[in-house]
């Protein structure tokens, strides 16, 4: 199963590899990006219907749980407008004090009862910030974008429409 | 108090301002700057003696985990040695996939049998690092993140260890918890 709902385990298995999700120090909004105009809260699951999800709206934030698997964690979401696009900002709800929330970016869009999710590419964005010089840092396993969130959402923006930019669409199903 | 969140409060940042406390992205060492020449196997408390620290050797560091807390953070310790000083860097063990570890540097020592821990003082430190250009930057709610590599660090926190202002004047202690016999 690949799906948003996976994406915790995907970013472990990546730092077990030694290849870290690319994450951002900045978060992709401020307040007046904060958008609730796409129909996130429910239940949803993938093709494979194995684990459902729970997707809970508390204020600007959604948290997403897998009450059906116990080793998943739970992710904050929140749910960004840029220009024309939907994005959402991805972040662990449960950050420990020594730890700084990262940041992971998506395009997202609702259509009937299809949510479908497409991360940004950690190889890509790796690249795109080497080649660039979009701020960033090297960690042991990992980049890390630096730049402030109005840099970020430029930087985002002005890639949303290439398509090597984002991993493959992830589809899932509403659950009625 | 729970041990993890007496460091963090030591470091002034959670009382003083709200914000979270100044964490390093990178290591405050290098493979060869660690050493063991520091009793912290065991079990350790401190004075409210509400949660029980039980530290036990793990690869080139230590791990510590919290007994009597029910949201307990599990966390790595790395003892470091810069000149004659001794420090810690604490980072957490298990984060969740979408953090990013930091590392938390503190000095210590031993006082008779008794261990003590004074943290970097956030307040200081975001003053001196706007300062002195000290490469950081500051993410959601103030909180400073220090970005430069370990051999910078390093100079800077030896540079201003023995200043007072730099750790505090909170100091740590914890005592071993004996086993009955």
């Amino acid at each position: 199963m690949k799906s948003i709902l996976t994406i915790a385990t995907l970013a472990a298995a990546a730092l077990a590899t030694g290849c870290g999700v690319t994450l951002s120090l900045h978060p992709l909004y401020t307040d007046k990006e904060l958008a609730s105009d796409l129909q996130l809260e429910g239940k949803w699951t993938d093709d494979d219907a194995k684990d459902i999800w729970v997707v809970r709206k508390d204020g600007n934030v959604y948290v997403a749980t897998c009450p059906t698997d116990t080793d998943s964690e739970a992710i904050e979401m929140r749910l960004v407008r840029l220009g024309d696009h939907h994005f959402l900002d991805l972040t662990s709800k449960n950050t420990p004090s020594l730890a700084i929330p990262g940041h992971l970016f998506a395009k997202v869009s609702v259509a009937g009862d299809e949510l479908q999710i497409q991360t940004m590419g950690s190889k890509w964005l790796e690249q795109k910030a080497r080649e660039t010089g979009f701020p960033y840092l090297e960690l042991d396993k990992q980049v890390i974008l630096t730049a402030p969130t109005p840099d970020v959402q430029k930087f985002v923006l002005l890639h949303a429409g290439e398509p090597d930019a984002f991993e493959d669409a992830e589809r899932l199903h509403r659950v009625r | 108090m729970k041990i993890i969140s007496l460091l963090v409060a030591l470091a002034a940042a959670t009382l003083m301002t709200g914000c979270g406390p100044t964490l390093s992205l990178h290591p405050l060492y290098a493979d060869k700057d660690l050493v063991s020449d520091l009793p912290l196997e065991g079990k350790w408390t401190d004075a409210e003696a509400e949660e029980v620290w039980a530290v036990r050797k793990f690869g080139d560091g230590f791990e510590a985990t919290s007994r009597g807390a029910s949201d307990a953070e599990k966390v790595e310790i790395h003892v470091v040695r810069l000149g004659e000083l001794r420090f810690l860097d604490i980072t957490p063990k298990e984060p969740p996939s979408l953090a990013i570890p930091g590392h938390m540097i503190a000095k210590v020592w031993m006082e008779g049998e008794e261990l003590r821990i004074q943290v970097l003082d956030s307040d200081w430190l975001k003053q001196k690092i706007r300062e002195s250009g000290f490469p950081h930057v500051e993410v959601e709610d103030e909180q400073v993140i220090l970005t430069a590599p370990t051999p910078e660090l390093q100079k800077f926190t030896l540079l201003y260890a023995a200043e007072p202002k730099a750790f505090g004047s909170d100091v740590g202690k914890f005592h071993r918890v004996r086993s009955a016999p």
